[in-house]
């Protein structure tokens, strides 16, 4: 993918999209946040504890959750599955310096996530995967706006149908 | 059950050749005495008879002479019945052995005396006594018949000479075979006793010698030496014995080749074992490394990507910035001046965090091997905690009690770093307020060092773990933990052995045993 294409996903995605950074690492936080400020404009929320991010994320607003996969208390893994119960539709990225690829495959398959990004990760990478999770955010989220207006307007017609029938019988 | 049958029947055997002899020497001892007695019988009724006739001979004579004397026919009549008494006591001699040669000659010399006496007495009395002429005849028969008397008397010494004789011959002879019994007896006795000691020494020979032989042999098994060979074969019951000991050494023989067997199989299992738990925790090791690795790597790939892309920035803002003013006030360059800023930072901590692991896994494997002497433990162990005091949390409280000790052969400042680790270690688990105590003590050419927490404590899964490589979570972070397993290698470098013993809430204790003379295995 070219920088032409990520700018163009990138006019999909709103500028205030919110993400989330999860890393028992400060300074894993530290680069990824100084990266992320530079070249988007993302609301940056960073957490050095899983449960720190479920506090926040009871009434915070969340899109993408990036998160490590080995922490105390709970693993990453765990912590975005604990995610899709309250946001469903925010994709969720683990990013792991554990070498263990067995686990995070049946972890993609067991919870849905989005990508698994290996540590040392490339920045250029981590953008587009993070773009490409907000374009589906915004895609599923417009989808569901969709879905909702569809929705409203078939209750329209059948109430318009349940009316005429009404009229006829 | 068997037993030696020759051994038992050769006292049997000589007891009954004794009892035999025995019974000979009685009886010929018997047969003696008896011969003896019958002599002596025969020698007094000899002596009675001889007696008897010379008393019959005397009276015959005495009547005789009275009856010439007096010329008393009466008399002669007496002596006629005292010369058939006499008679009968020569007949009755005739049963008497020894006398019968004797008897004869007597016999016929008496009935001449008596014929001649009585013929004599006779004549006087018919011619009417000895006022009348005295027939010249007559004291010629008298003297005839006295000569007759005295050589019937003499017989009857001879007679009585004879008997004595013999029985003194019997006597003699009976001394004589006295003498020889005694010396059969003596013989005997003497053959006996040789045959005892014979049979003394064959029964040791038979006996105690082999029972000898099995015992050493069996003390010697029981001793542990199984080299000994047990040579006694027989076919009885201690031939029995050595078979069932012989067979024992065998079969333990054998069983201790399977025993060492087994056990060289087992040491040898358990050294594949040993090296494939090393190259377990060689591959946990490096896993965790390399995941220990990746958090600075990524760090500082993203730090140097962040500052290359600031610096593309901040040159093309320069480039086509019309004046510094304007360039400087820029947002885009503000942001990338910051994001500068921190990508160095983020560099530098990676950096950091990299050479520390790098340090940490140098230690671990040792590459900077420290020179091997003598080392006193106490002032290693002083030093470590004064280093230590300063990053005492509040409220924990470190013990020093240090017991007498020689010094130890080994790396100073491998056993320094084993104690701070473990000190360390002791301290983090303690919640203030606590104690941590060190104790060292020499036991024998043992070193005992005790760490002992009043901290949070293990459970014995966790106890365990704490020896392996592995990811560990302390407050603050996930982390790759090789501090206990430094600890328990660098006793093993130093040829002692490391144990945990610990309660969940009420503390932990580590034992470490170094040997005074321990070696360089590493």
């Amino acid at each position: 993918m070219n920088d032409d294409s990520i700018q163009e996903a990138a006019s999909f995605v709103e500028s205030d999209a919110t993400v989330l950074l999860v890393d028992d690492e400060e300074m894993v936080l530290n680069s990824l946040q100084s990266f992320l400020e530079l070249e988007t404009e993302y609301n940056l929320r960073s957490f050095t504890t899983p449960a720190a991010a479920l506090e926040y994320a009871m009434d915070g607003p969340v899109d993408v959750v990036v998160s490590d996969f080995l922490m105390p208390e709970m693993n990453g893994i765990e912590l975005l599955g604990r995610f899709s119960e309250k946001h469903p539709h925010a994709p969720r990225i683990l990013l792991t310096g554990y070498a263990d690829k067995d686990s995070a495959i049946r972890a993609i398959n067991d919870i849905g996530l989005f990508q698994f990004i290996e540590k040392p990760w490339d920045n250029t990478n981590l953008l587009v995967v993070l773009r490409n999770a907000l374009e589906r955010r915004y895609l599923v989220k417009t989808l569901q706006e969709k879905i909702a207006e569809i929705d409203r307007a078939q209750g329209k017609l059948s109430g318009l149908q349940n009316d005429i029938l009404r009229t006829f019988i | 059950m068997k037993f030696s049958h020759k051994i038992f029947l050769m006292p049997l055997v000589t007891a009954l050749a004794f009892s035999v002899i025995f019974a000979l020497t009685q009886r010929a001892t018997t047969k003696s005495a008896q011969t003896i007695d019958r002599m002596r019988d025969e020698f007094f009724h000899s002596l009675e008879l001889s007696h008897d006739l010379e008393t019959d001979l005397l009276t015959i004579r005495q009547m005789l002479t009275s009856a010439v004397l007096i010329l008393e026919a009466d008399l002669v009549g007496d002596a006629d019945s005292v010369a058939t008494h006499f008679r009968a006591t020569l007949l009755s001699c005739q049963g008497v052995p020894g006398l019968a040669g004797s008897l004869e000659p007597l016999r016929v010399d008496f009935e001449e005396f008596y014929s001649l006496g009585q013929a004599a007495a006779m004549d006087l009395i018919d011619r009417g006594g000895i006022d009348s002429e005295i027939p010249k005849d007559i004291p010629v028969r008298v003297r005839l018949m006295d000569e007759r008397f005295e050589s019937l008397n003499g017989v009857l010494a001879k007679i009585v000479d004879d008997t004595n004789q013999e029985l003194e011959n019997a006597i003699d002879r009976t001394g004589v075979r006295i003498g020889r019994v005694r010396w059969i007896m003596n013989v005997t006795s003497l053959v006996f006793l040789g045959v005892l000691v014979v049979i003394s020494i064959l029964v040791i020979g038979a006996i105690v010698r082999p029972v000898n032989r099995m015992s050493s042999v069996a003390q010697a098994i029981a001793g542990g030496n199984l080299g000994l060979e047990l040579d006694h074969r027989s076919n009885d019951a201690l031939g029995e014995l050595a078979d069932s000991i012989r067979e024992m050494q065998s079969s333990l023989i054998r069983d201790i080749a399977r025993r060492e067997k087994a056990e060289a199989d087992l040491i040898a299992a358990q050294g594949q074992i040993i090296q494939s738990e090393k190259m377990a925790v060689l591959g946990e090791l490096v896993a965790g490394l390399a995941h220990e690795l990746n958090t600075p790597l990524g760090t500082l790939a993203s730090s140097v990507d962040v500052v290359e892309r600031s610096r593309g920035i901040i040159l093309e803002k320069c480039s086509t910035g019309s004046d510094l003013g304007e360039v400087i006030s820029d947002p885009r360059y503000q942001k990338a001046m910051q994001a500068l800023e921190k990508g160095v930072a983020g560099m530098d901590t990676a950096l950091i965090r990299i050479g520390e692991l790098v340090s940490g896994l140098k230690t671990f494997s040792q590459l900077d091997k420290a020179e091997f002497q003598q080392t006193d433990l106490n002032e290693g162990l002083r030093n470590t905690v004064k280093l230590m005091d300063r990053s005492l949390p509040q409220g924990v409280e470190l013990h020093l009690e240090l017991g007498e000790m020689e010094s130890l052969l080994g790396y100073p400042a491998q056993l320094n770093q084993m104690f701070l680790s473990l000190i360390m270690h002791a301290v983090r688990d303690v919640t203030p307020p606590g104690t941590v105590t060190v104790r060292t003590e020499q036991i024998a050419d043992q070193i005992q060092i005790t760490v002992r927490d009043t901290g949070c404590g293990y459970e014995p899964d966790a106890l365990q773990a704490l020896f392996k490589p592995g990811f560990k979570s302390d407050s603050s972070r996930v982390r790759m933990d090789w501090e206990m397993i430094t600890c328990n290698s660098i006793v093993d470098r130093h040829g002692g052995s490391m144990a945990a013993e610990s309660e969940p809430g009420a503390g932990t204790t580590y034992v470490i045993n170094l040997p005074v003379w321990s070696h360089d295995s590493g």
